[in-house]
């Protein structure tokens, strides 16, 4: 690795440290979330300062050329990174489930309720719906 | 006993007025429960018009998001039986209380009427057909329980089988799947025979690609059910 193309990796992991960083500090990620993120980037960023663990490992595996470790972690990263979004997501999906659902059974029971008092029916069949 | 019918709805605006008509006639000691899946046509102003009892939900969920708001409503409202009904017409309502004879007398907890017992009625088309057997094969391998029409969504069940439905419930395609899912509960399960219609008005929602789709998800689903943590 020229001392250019190091500079130039070590300034962009900067850059995307403080960007995460800076989420973490308005609020706007979770930290569980940004864990992940925090940590691979820590990882690069030790390894753009200290190129010769790259070789090491490279040496290690029976990988010819160094870059392809990079290459091979970054993958690796991103595929951990993907399936815990994917976990997240389901969960995520489970609980959008469940409020709609009791959305609208407590908007059936309130419907009811204003009959029972001669109120009229608040109309949710067109106006809750979204897109 | 109190018994409520879950009918899950999209689109069907043209149904629902006289379905819900049917089912007071001929079936009058039933409750129903409409549950109106985001339609994008005027099942909402139908309901609104003949006074039908209905639930919204304002994003579309999917027929097993709608099913289990059903199962949910039955019970917080605290009936002893819920039994699924096609919003299109499809199902026969003076079949009901044969569906549920079964859980009056406690000999099962969930029972599927099933058109291919006596193969009377509306039949489905032959490539269809082949598939529910495929289906039927499968769910036998796994449990050895004889089930003809997996696929039927005209279903009943007792409160035991609402409690496992309202924690979990197959997001689509689900009716072959809690099959798979109530035998792993170690529940009875039982077929009854009915004649189903031809759907009254609208179209399948399983057209275009989807059964190669269905096929694949229902197939692995009821594989990996039998592979889920089994309950005490």
């Amino acid at each position: 690795m020229s001392l250019f193309t190091q500079i130039f990796v070590i300034l962009i992991i900067v850059a995307f440290l403080l960007y995460a960083f800076s989420k973490l500090r308005k609020e706007q990620i979770e930290f569980k979330y940004a864990f992940v993120w925090l940590f691979s980037g820590i990882v690069i960023l030790i390894l753009s300062i200290f190129p010769g663990i790259l070789a090491w490992m490279a040496a290690m595996i029976g990988v010819g050329l160094p870059l392809n470790i990079v290459f091979f972690l970054g993958i690796i990263l991103n595929l951990i990174i993907s399936f815990a979004l994917t976990v997240t997501y389901s969960k995520l999906k489970n609980m959008i489930y469940r409020l709609t659902q009791m959305n609208a059974i407590l908007d059936n029971e309130l419907n009811k309720l204003r009959s029972e008092v001669n109120l009229p029916p608040i109309d949710a069949g067109e106006t809750g719906k979204q897109g | 006993m109190r018994k409520l019918l879950i009918i899950p709805a999209y689109n069907e605006a043209d149904n629902l007025a006289a379905l819900v008509r049917e089912i007071q006639t001929k079936a009058p000691g039933y409750d129903y429960i409409i549950i109106n899946d985001g339609s994008t046509d005027h099942t909402a102003k139908v309901c609104c018009q003949h006074q039908l009892n209905v639930i919204h939900l304002g994003n579309n969920l999917g027929i097993g998001g709608a099913v289990q708001t059903g199962y949910l409503y039955a019970i917080r409202h605290n009936y002893d039986i819920a039994i699924q009904i096609d919003g299109d017409g499809q199902h026969d309502p003076a079949y009901l209380d044969a569906l549920i004879m079964p859980l009056v007398e406690d000999e099962a907890d969930f029972t599927i009427g099933s058109r291919f017992i006596e193969n009377e009625g509306f039949q489905s088309s032959g490539l269809r057909r082949a598939g529910i057997r495929w289906l039927d094969t499968i769910l036998k391998t796994g449990t050895g329980l004889d089930i003809t029409d997996a696929t039927s969504g005209f279903r009943a069940c007792n409160q035991k089988v609402m409690q496992i439905f309202v924690s979990y419930y197959p997001k689509d395609y689900p009716e072959p799947e809690t099959i798979a899912d109530l035998y792993r509960h170690k529940l009875r399960i039982l077929e009854v025979p009915v004649i189903m219609r031809e759907r009254q008005s609208g179209v399948s929602s399983i057209r275009f690609f989807k059964p190669a789709y269905y096929m694949m998800k229902v197939t692995l689903s009821i594989i990996i059910s039998h592979l889920k943590v089994k309950k005490k």
